[in-house]
């Protein structure tokens, strides 16, 4: 119950913390050379702003939408409260809103930056949102897997070490690394530990993944966040490549082995017919 | 010897008429499949032309790369058609081999020959490889050709021997269909009865083995998934299906004996159709299916073996029906 | 030619064969009589190595059924009761296939020697589905003699023949022995065809071989029978 209540908090904090982030921009009709106000981004961390598209035309219009021209790396995508979008029809006269979904990739390379947000109208009229994103330096995580690509058994056990680094200037508490991971599978050890850093420091954690033993051969993809009190660093992938247990075929290969055996005791037993 | 029986099986099958009608449906699904692939493949590319077209009448620089359009997964629908119709033909083949020389009474001829029973076997089997192999083969050359010229795409050479190795697995899993029915029709002394046999049992081994994996799934017994309704962690999940480990490997172990959950594992990973191979080579991929080709090659051997046993055994093989 | 010793031969508790000593000299005629389930098929098929006695021993031209069955083979030719040869290939098509099986050098001079032999050239390629009885009958005995063998076995060979056809098939198998000096070994219940081919007789009862001589021994032995027919309810009646 404890821990619900404290689940129904942090929910609820997150909420609170991601709508006072949301800064809404309009854009204009005419090009608007002048920055907005965006959002302040620490690295790994996921923001959306609202974007309202104004058709004051008399016609409906189609707008393809793009993001860009920014001095850091960012993964960008639109998105609506249905679906990721690239581009929107607005009806006449009326406005629709759109989410731009921004995460930090990496470490930033300048603290104050800029993205330009297109409406390219179907009539080649483009509409321009200068955003101004200020990188939050005071908190920022970051991790990686110590391993580009793990192989594994089916029915088997993984050891995935990562390396969590403080890359701002605060202290960050309780960071943990939070699975993402495919059907079946799970952690079982390492999902609990903690690790306190403090500015600039590294630490490293392992995390024990168990695949099944239905699990059939192929490549898979894990996916891994630290998170601390304070703040989440981006998701990392970690390219799996589970292969079918030698055991089995084995198996196989050794019931094949005493049926043949027992064939040749047959011929040599009476002979050809 | 061998070769003299083998040749035979080849005339005879080009006289079976219900192996032509089955053949003459196979290949009128493959055609058709291949070729609504290909065209799929052909929408994909000029969709993609068209774009591009579109993109430099505006004055873009900046281009689009081509996406990744698959063509060898043009032969999807072919997989499931060879599990059907392919697997089916191979049965007739199978069984006719064996139950024609019961219903002629040529079965004492041909042993009271020099032909050891081994021989008379062997031959049949090389025989009716050999069709399978003709009809893959076949099958093969239809795809590749509608692929270039329906499709309008340049095969690379890994989707070229992707698709060979895919032709390769189909040939052994209708190999199983074949030796199976053969060895049913050895054993049992009528041809009517070990052909029902056949059909059962193909019947079981590709639609109740691979169904038992999904409809046996405990998360599979409620819409939505069992756990999640129940409102349970992933731990508690662990911690739940860790009781039931012994039903997990029973039910996996029952997908795993049907040779189309195989062929199907193989096919699809050659074919780019399961995600996840597309980075491999054609190779590596069959390195990481070996389990499905092992499945593929080690039953069709064992059921030769026994089937070898059975005949060498058995005294009243001579039974007419 | 051939000879069995004590050849034995059971399916599960059922006696088909039991004891069996027979002799059969070279160049006659052998009618192997007995009712239907006395164990003549199964006698003939121990013969022609296609089924293995669990007891005693039998030598053809002097190989072991067992041990030298593919030399035994090689010897022998067969024409099982009620075979039909492949109905879908022509008389030449089935007997090239079997000519090839049996090793034959030059296989289409041997067909067109037999088919001549058997006066059967005119319908040689049409398919064996078309044929009569008489006529499947005839190219089952071209399949029998296509290698040339030393002893050939017949099991019924009459069976389901009109009188024309029991004819013309037991001039064929007189020719055979007179021309070629092929043994022949017989299954039959029909006593009227035994009398008028046969050199030598042995009956067979249960599985037990009641008599085997040759055919003026056993009218000699029993003078006081008019026929064979009479000999043989006589023996039979004794058995039983």
């Amino acid at each position: 119950m404890k821990s619900f209540k404290k689940s129904i908090l942090l929910l609820s904090l997150l909420a609170i913390m991601l709508v006072s982030s949301v800064s809404t921009v309009f854009a204009a009709e005419v090009s608007a050379p002048e920055f907005s106000t965006g959002c302040n981004l620490s690295s790994g961390e996921n923001k959306a702003l609202s974007l309202f598209i104004q058709n004051a035309d008399v016609a409906p219009h189609s707008y393809t939408l793009t993001a860009g021209d920014s001095a850091n790396s960012y993964e960008l995508y639109f998105s609506t409260n249905v679906a990721t979008v690239k581009s929107m029809t607005v009806p006449a006269g009326t406005g629709n809103q759109v989410d731009l979904n921004i995460t930090l990739n990496g470490n930033a390379s300048v603290n104050e930056d800029k993205l330009t947000v297109k409406a390219v109208r179907d009539d080649g009229k483009e509409n321009i949102v200068n955003l101004s994103i200020i990188i939050n330096k005071d908190y920022a995580l970051s991790v990686k897997s110590m391993l580009d690509k793990i192989n594994v058994l089916s029915g088997k056990s993984a050891d995935f070490t990562f390396s969590v680094m403080n890359n701002g200037s605060q202290d960050l508490n309780n960071i943990k690394i939070k699975p993402e991971l495919p059907y079946k599978w799970f952690a079982s050890q390492g999902t609990e530990a903690i690790m306190n850093l403090k500015p600039g420091e590294t630490g490293t954690t392992t995390m024990k993944i168990d695949v099944p033993n239905s699990q059939i051969a192929g490549n898979f993809t894990a996916k891994f966040t630290a998170v601390s009190d304070e703040i989440g660093s981006s998701l990392i992938s970690v390219p799996v490549t589970v292969k079918t247990s030698s055991n089995i075929g084995y198996w196989m290969i050794g019931i094949l082995i005493l049926i043949a055996g027992f064939t040749l005791v047959q011929f040599k037993r009476h002979g050809r017919r | 010897m061998i070769i003299e029986i083998g040749k035979k099986e080849i005339r005879d099958a080009f006289r079976n008429k219900l192996f032509l009608s089955i053949l003459a449906m196979l290949l009128v699904l493959t055609v058709v499949s291949i070729i609504l692939g290909s065209y799929q493949v052909k929408i994909a590319m000029d969709n993609y032309n068209s774009s591009i077209s579109f993109l430099q009448s505006l004055g873009k620089a900046e281009l689009p790369p081509m996406p990744n359009l698959n063509p060898i997964s043009a032969s999807k629908g072919f997989v499931n058609y060879i599990g059907m119709v392919g697997a089916l033909m191979a049965i007739v083949l199978g069984n006719t081999a064996i139950s024609k020389e019961h219903k002629n009474g040529t079965l004492r001829l041909i042993l009271s020959r020099g032909v050891f029973r081994d021989t008379f076997l062997n031959g049949k089997l090389l025989g009716n490889l050999a069709i399978l192999a003709g009809i893959t083969a076949l099958t093969g050359i239809i795809t590749f050709v509608s692929l270039i010229a329906i499709g309008g795409v340049a095969l690379t050479t890994s989707d070229i021997v992707r698709l060979l190795l895919f032709f390769g697995m189909t040939f052994l899993y209708m190999t199983f269909f074949t030796v199976l029915s053969m060895g049913i029709a050895t054993v049992s002394t009528k041809g009517s009865r070990a052909l029902l046999i056949t059909v059962i049992v193909w019947l079981v081994l590709s639609f109740v083995f691979p169904q038992i994996g999904d409809t046996m799934d405990m998360d599979n017994q409620i819409p939505g998934g069992f756990f999640s309704s129940m409102g349970m962690s992933r731990d508690q999940e662990h911690q739940v299906l860790q009781q039931f480990k012994f039903y997990e490997t029973l039910r996996d172990g029952v997908e795993e004996m049907s040779p189309t959950k195989h062929y199907e594992r193989i096919s699809y990973a050659l074919l780019n159709v399961k995600p996840g191979f597309e980075a491999n080579t054609p190779w590596e991929v069959v390195g990481l299916k070996w389990i499905n080709l092992i499945g593929l090659l080690a039953p069709s051997a064992a059921i030769w073996l026994l089937t070898y046993i059975a005949f060498l055994r058995r005294e009243n093989i001579y039974q007419s029906n | 030619m051939l000879r069995t010793e004590n050849l034995g031969k059971k399916y599960g508790d059922f006696t088909a064969v039991d004891n069996l000593n027979l002799e059969v000299k070279e160049g006659s005629i052998f009618g192997f009589l007995g009712h239907n389930g006395a164990g003549k098929t199964t006698t003939i098929s121990m013969l022609t190595t296609l089924i293995l006695p669990i007891s005693g021993n039998a030598n053809i031209g002097g190989y072991d059924v067992v041990k030298d069955n593919l030399k035994v083979r090689n010897l022998i030719g067969y024409l099982p009761e009620n075979v039909t040869l492949y109905g879908d290939l022509t008389a030449v098509e089935n007997l090239r296939f079997f000519g090839k099986l049996s090793g034959v050098k030059d296989v289409d001079a041997s067909i067109e020697n037999i088919l001549k032999l058997l006066e059967f050239t005119e319908w040689k390629n049409r398919k064996v589905k078309t044929y009569s009885k008489g006529m499947r009958q005839r190219i089952g005995i071209a399949q029998a003699i296509l290698h040339n063998p030393k002893i050939l076995f017949l099991d019924e060979p009459t069976s389901g023949l009109d009188p024309q056809g029991t004819k013309e098939l037991r001039d064929i198998l007189l020719l055979l022995n007179q021309e070629r000096g092929t043994t022949i070994f017989m299954n039959t219940h029909l006593l009227s065809e035994v009398t008028k081919l046969c050199t030598d007789i042995g009956i067979i009862s249960k599985g037990r071989l009641l008599l085997a001589d040759s055919i003026k021994n056993i009218e000699k032995e029993f003078p006081e029978e008019k026929s064979l027919e009479e000999i043989y309810f006589k023996i039979e009646g004794a058995k039983r």
